[in-house]
This record gives structure tokens, C-alpha cells and sequence, in this order.
């Protein structure tokens, strides 16, 4: 009873930490979110989706950038879409979608058909910082186009946190390794807790079937995080980057740039 | 350091259970400060007061590699350690209000050096369910004062590693911080979902000229670079070695540091 008084208490103390916005904004008026799709909050407990829930992509024959076409994946209740300033080397991207994980996702997907090694980079921009902490820029691999296909991907949160996560078998669960960096706050400031370190920039590089996340905290060279994953794949599969907001009805932005996508291992940079 | 509360929600229950594993009662006897008392749910960590210092205490016995070894901050109940020639491993322990704010308790072996440093050891707690905050350090000092400038880089009970500095003597430690853990993907979760510490395989620290970088591998790939480097002025000679705080005034607590490696010039991190 202590532990759940205590836990209590953390739940509503930790507002502070976060630039980011810990509570999700409600729902755009006139859509329903079923109660499944909204996240975790002080008031609510995140679950998965129903076992036998699933939406069709909804899929755009537009070419952008170095990708050849997109897709809304999981069809989420708003949709998405995106922009790439070849100027500034920088897709924009706009997406709903309640998440990427469990057994389905919803997200904004761009996308090219690529066989062998693959290294695969970029650096995220949030254009509010302030947006809901839990949307995440992907740099993924998919077997297609389903909500719940197999997939592996590196992952850079609004709240910072860098993952490899991965879903080993069709509508399985996700598993993941997540990063965190902080720094205590500077005596004499008006900093209250952690201060967030928001990557420069993340990468991830397949080589056969072993898939290793790169990370590069404070701009020092991009470097290999933790072990490589194994993740089989046969044939072509989807590679690309994406966005979700992690809010099932509500479009946010993302900024993607700077991205590296070569057919080979060991480009990552 | 403090716990770390940056966790969304649905990690506080994990959290508040690894960071609150039970401080021991203290010892009959001795009198801890309040200052001196780690963050707990009824007590707030605090800065011990600007002026308080205690002199170091050195046993005068050489051990391992190292040169001689002492208690920085003289704790409340003094250390200890020993060597295992057959795995290079340490055994240390310490009580130790800290090693934060302007001044630090640990038990430290150390040797002076001079120039460039390249410093790494395999982190283990023996009580894995001893204070989250507890850690394990590579430090280089320029005194033994326990408000010396110092760079380290240290792993916690609860995972935590991070690269702190001491830039100037007497003033408040800085630093920089790195978690990791797997939903899924290790053992032990409550549910599937639940986030579960990852333990670095191995830490270590270079310093090349007044420039010092954390060096990490977290699950036995290749020691990497890890985060932007520091700078701090640290005259030669200073002193080199490892050491371990309870991160509690007076309750001893233990590390092995195994594998060490200690060589006299950078890039030799492994």
C-alpha cells in the first residue's frame, strides 16, 4: 500500500522534469478515440489495442525525397502527410497515430523497397518542443506495409529517450533497448531536476540480419549502442523514416534531416 | 546524486522500488548529520554546509597496482579493501555520505601520474539489492581533499553511469548522465512492458591533456565514446584510481571493480 501511495505521488511530481508536455491535449472535438488508443496519463493507464484490431494503410503513390512513396500505416483517425525541402535537406513530417508498439502501429511512413545492407541516418528537429513528450521520429525496417508487420527500427522520442525496438513476429509484441541522457540542474539556476540531452543525431545500420542502433548524444561521432539485434528479413523489405504523434486523433510535426540512406553496411555517419 | 524522477508514469512504481531500496539502520553510536542523509520519501537531499570538511585518511597499504589508499571525506565508519591477483579485481568498501555538491566521501587506491590516462573496469555490486545510489568510480583527483577538482565517471546500484567533474575546488560537482533499459528484452519485468535496467558490461575514462571522455560499452559491444567530453584543469601530478561510496554516512557497502586496466597514455581505453 506504501509502494502505491509512493508510486502515486511520483506520477504527479515528475510534470516538473519535462520540457515536453507529459499530459496529452484532449481530442480534436467531433472524433471518437476509442478509450484503447489514448496514453498513459495521470488519469489513464495505457493498454494495448484489441488482439484483433487492425487498419489498412492508407497509401500515397507520391515520391518524396529519396523515398518513392508513403503511407498512413494503421490508418490513424486523422491523417498525415509531408514535405521534403531539398534545400535544406529536411522532410517534414505531419502524423496522428495512437503509437508504434504492442501489436500495431499508426504512423506516417516514407518509404523505399531496398534488398541488402542498409545504413540508415538523420537528425530530428522538433518544431515544439513543448509537443506531447511521447511522439517519435523512426528511421524503420518492415516486412510491409500492415499495421502489425514485423519490423525493427531506431527511434528518437520528443522527451529525448533513443530506442531499437523491434516486433519479431507478425502482430507479436514489441521488445526494445531504450538510451536515456540527462544532467542534474546547475546550482543557481532556476532548473528544477534532470535536464534532458536531446541526441544530435541517430542512425541505424543493417548488415545481414544483425541491426545496430547508432547514436550521437552531444555531437561526438556517431557510434554503435549497445549489441547489434538480430532480426531476420528475406528479400526486399520497407525501408524509410516515419513520425507518430502518439495521440490517435491529433496531427504533430516532425523535422527530418540530414538523412543518410545507403545500400550498404558501415555508411552510418 | 538524487533519484531520478524523469520517468514517464508508467515506469514511477519500478523506479521508486530500485531507487528506495531500503537505506540500513544506522549503526548504534555514531551521529549522522541530517545533512548527510541520502533523498528518501521523507527526507530531501541537501548540500552538506559550505564550510564543512574533514581531513583525509590513509592506511598506508599498497594494494594492487595501486600505491596506497584513503578514506576522501573521512566517513562516519572508515573503509576497506582487497585485491584478487587472478581476475585484476577490487574489492571496495565504503560508507560515504556522497561523492556530489562541493565535497565527496569514498574509500579511493589511488597512484599520482602524470600526462595522459586511460582507466576502464566490469562493475559489480555484490548486493544487488543494496542503495540504488551507491557507486562505483574511476577518478582522477588533484588531492585527496574531499573538495578537490576532480573528473570521474561512475556506475550506480540502480544503472545510472555518468561523467561528473569538479572544475574549481569547493564547488559543486556537474555532470552528465546516461540510462538504459529494455522492455522486453531482459528478465525480470512485472509484466512484458515493464522497463528493466540495463548494467553496463564495462566503464571507462580517458584523459588526454585536460580533456577527459566517458567510454562505455552497455552490453559487451566495443568500449565507445560516450556523450561530448569535458574539460578540467588537473595539474600533474594528480592522483589516478577507483573507489566506491555507499552513498549513505555510515553504512559500509561493497564493489568489485574486475578487470581494471590502467595505462600511463590516452586511446588505450578497453
Amino acid at each position: 500500500m506504501r509502494v502505491v501511495a509512493l508510486a502515486a505521488l511520483a506520477v504527479f511530481s515528475i510534470s516538473p522534469v519535462f520540457a515536453q508536455s507529459l499530459l496529452p491535449p484532449p481530442p480534436p472535438p467531433g472524433v471518437q478515440v476509442p478509450d484503447w488508443a489514448l496514453p498513459q496519463s495521470p488519469t489513464h493507464r495505457q493498454v494495448p489495442p484489441p488482439a484483433d484490431f487492425h487498419r489498412p494503410a492508407v497509401i500515397f503513390s507520391d515520391k518524396i525525397g529519396a523515398f518513392d512513396a508513403q503511407a498512413d500505416v494503421g490508418g490513424p483517425l486523422a491523417a498525415g502527410s509531408a514535405s521534403y525541402d531539398a534545400t535544406s535537406g529536411t522532410y517534414t513530417i505531419n502524423s496522428a497515430g495512437y503509437n508504434i508498439w504492442y501489436q500495431r502501429d499508426e504512423f506516417r511512413f516514407l518509404w523505399k523497397k531496398m534488398s541488402g545492407d542498409v545504413s540508415l541516418a538523420a537528425s530530428v528537429n522538433w518544431p515544439n518542443i513543448d509537443d506531447f513528450h511521447d511522439r517519435k521520429v523512426v528511421l524503420i525496417f518492415r516486412d510491409s506495409l500492415d499495421d502489425d508487420s514485423r519490423q525493427i527500427m531506431a527511434a528518437q522520442h520528443g522527451n529525448g529517450m533513443v530506442h531499437i525496438s523491434w516486433r519479431a513476429e507478425k502482430t507479436g509484441q514489441m521488445t526494445d533497448v531504450e538510451y536515456r541522457s540527462a544532467r542534474q540542474p546547475r546550482a543557481g539556476t532556476d532548473e528544477k531536476g534532470p535536464q534532458t540531452f536531446h541526441p544530435t543525431r541517430i542512425g541505424i545500420e543493417k548488415k545481414g540480419d544483425a541491426f545496430q542502433l547508432y547514436i550521437s548524444w552531444q555531437g561526438e561521432p556517431l557510434h554503435p549502442e549497445g549489441e547489434p539485434v538480430t532480426f531476420k528479413t528475406s528479400g526486399p523489405v520497407y525501408v524509410g523514416i516515419g513520425f507518430t504523434s502518439h495521440l490517435a486523433a491529433t496531427v504533430l510535426t516532425a523535422k527530418v534531416r540530414d538523412v543518410v540512406l545507403d545500400n550498404e553496411a558501415g555508411k552510418v555517419r | 546524486m538524487w533519484c531520478w524522477t524523469m520517468k514517464p508514469a508508467r515506469f514511477a512504481n519500478l523506479f521508486l522500488l530500485l531507487c528506495n531500496a531500503a537505506a540500513s539502520a544506522q549503526p548504534p553510536g555514531v551521529v549522522i548529520p541530517d545533512w548527510a542523509l541520502p533523498d528518501s520519501p521523507t527526507h530531501k537531499q541537501v548540500a552538506p554546509p559550505p564550510d564543512f570538511h574533514r581531513a583525509p585518511v590513509t592506511s598506508n597499504k599498497p594494494i594492487g597496482i595501486f600505491e596506497n589508499q584513503t578514506d576522501v571525506g573521512a566517513a562516519l565508519v572508515p573503509g576497506d579493501a582487497s585485491y584478487d591477483a587472478a581476475d585484476k579485481s577490487y574489492v571496495i568498501t565504503s560508507a560515504g555520505y556522497n561523492i556530489w555538491y562541493t565535497r565527496d566521501e569514498f574509500r579511493y587506491l589511488w597512484k599520482r601520474m602524470s600526462g595522459d590516462v586511460s582507466l576502464a573496469a566490469t562493475i559489480g555490486f555484490p548486493d544487488p539489492n543494496g542503495f540504488g545510489d551507491r557507486k562505483a568510480a574511476l577518478v582522477i583527483r588533484q588531492s585527496l581533499d574531499d573538495d578537490a577538482v576532480e573528473a570521474l565517471v561512475a556506475q550506480h546500484g540502480a544503472g545510472m553511469v555518468h561523467l561528473a567533474r569538479r572544475e574549481q575546488q569547493n564547488t559543486r560537482i556537474k555532470d552528465m548522465e546516461y540510462r538504459v533499459g529494455s522492455r522486453g528484452g531482459l528478465p525480470g519485468g512485472a509484466t512484458p512492458d515493464s522497463l528493466v535496467t540495463l548494467h553496463a558490461a564495462r566503464i571507462g575514462i580517458e584523459k588526454k591533456g585536460d580533456v577527459f571522455q566517458l567510454w562505455i560499452s552497455w552490453q559487451g559491444e566495443p568500449m565507445h565514446p560516450e556523450g561530448a567530453p569535458v574539460t578540467v584543469h588537473i595539474a600533474a601530478p594528480f592522483y589516478v584510481g577507483i573507489g566506491f561510496t555507499s552513498h549513505q554516512p555510515a553504512t559500509l557497502s561493497s564493489a568489485r571493480l574486475s578487470n581494471v586496466v590502467l595505462e600511463n597514455r590516452a586511446g588505450r581505453v578497453h
